[in-house]
């Protein structure tokens, strides 16, 4: 059985969003709304927005991400994230590592001649 | 606290995912149904109509796919899974007890191993429930299913070898009884291990 180009997706996100997560936060506090609106207008690193939360309480779980409690005029209190020591450096590390990620994958790809 | 969405729809979906949820420790499911309910808050005016409510739903996506996201890296929760059963265990270890009991009879009234092991087909169909009930015993390692399974016959079988090789080398004497002795207390022994395990 051939994979759908959905499949294909679904796998190639693991591993990435939690990072592209991460990277939304390098410079500024941003509550879930905030971060799902910028992940998800092409549907290509989310196709649903919903997906967020389960991940974020991962990630906060894990110590990357941290939450604080701010007050909005438009409405409740809001829940906003922020990167802790240990989200800042797995960013980093994932930076470091995505760039010859991405050009073994577009090397071979091309059939394995740079 | 100002108002927060209430709407037919959204209160659904709340609970499709609350239940779909089930299988994830309390304190991230909290996080995750609070991080969807102010999500919803924060895009849809209280008194919001059907039509809009409709099209922040569909942008959320189904439950399902949240509760997959939730659920990704862990195994799926099942409704048997976290309480394995453990009658099949008990039951195989109930039935191996009955044949090593009936093992034990046969050779002290058997006239020679032909008779012990002749005796011993009488339990052949109780084995074969107490093999399969081995099998599927998930409590147990692989190691302690086979062990289950195969101890009956082996102990039947062992039985009458060592009878036969006694009686051969030895004739019928009073001493025969204590190897025989120690192949069952062997025998009873793993049948204990194996119920402690199915009991834990």
């Amino acid at each position: 059985m051939v994979p759908g180009d959905d499949v294909i997706l679904t796998h190639l996100r693991r591993g990435a969003l939690e990072h592209c997560v991460l990277a939304m936060l390098e410079h500024e506090e941003l509550y879930g709304l905030d971060i799902a609106r910028r992940l998800t207008p092409d549907g290509v690193l989310m196709s649903s927005e919903g997906t967020l939360y389960p991940l974020l309480a991962r990630l906060r779980k894990a110590g990357l991400v941290d939450t604080t409690w701010q007050e909005s005029a438009e409405g409740p209190p809001r829940r906003y994230y922020s990167l802790t020591s240990d989200g800042r450096a797995s960013l980093a590390a994932f930076k470091r590592t995505w760039k010859p990620f991405r050009d073994a994958v577009d090397t071979a790809l091309l059939g394995g001649q740079p | 606290m100002s108002p927060r969405t209430t709407h037919p729809l959204v209160d659904a979906y709340l609970r499709d995912l609350e239940l779909l949820l089930h299988g994830i420790e309390p304190g991230e499911r909290a996080e995750v149904l609070a991080g969807v309910r102010e999500h919803l808050d924060g895009s849809l005016a209280p008194g919001a109509d059907d039509a809009s409510v409709r099209a922040v739903l569909a942008e959320l996506g189904p439950p399902q796919a949240i509760a997959d996201e939730a659920y990704a890296g862990r195994p799926a929760p099942s409704p048997t899974h976290d309480t394995p059963s453990r009658w099949q265990p008990v039951t195989a270890c109930a039935i191996n007890a009955l044949g090593l009991l009936l093992v034990a009879f046969s050779t002290v009234w058997a006239m020679g191993p032909w008779e012990v092991i002749a005796s011993g087909l009488l339990f052949a169909l109780p084995w074969c429930a107490a093999f399969a009930l081995s099998m599927l015993a998930r409590t147990w390692t692989p190691r302690q299913r086979l062990a289950s399974a195969l101890l009956y016959p082996a102990t039947l079988l062992g039985m009458g070898a060592l009878m036969a090789v006694m009686l051969a080398l030895v004739g019928p004497a009073f001493f025969n009884l204590i190897p025989t002795v120690a192949l069952f207390v062997l025998a009873a022994v793993v049948l204990v291990r194996l119920t402690k395990a199915a009991l834990r």
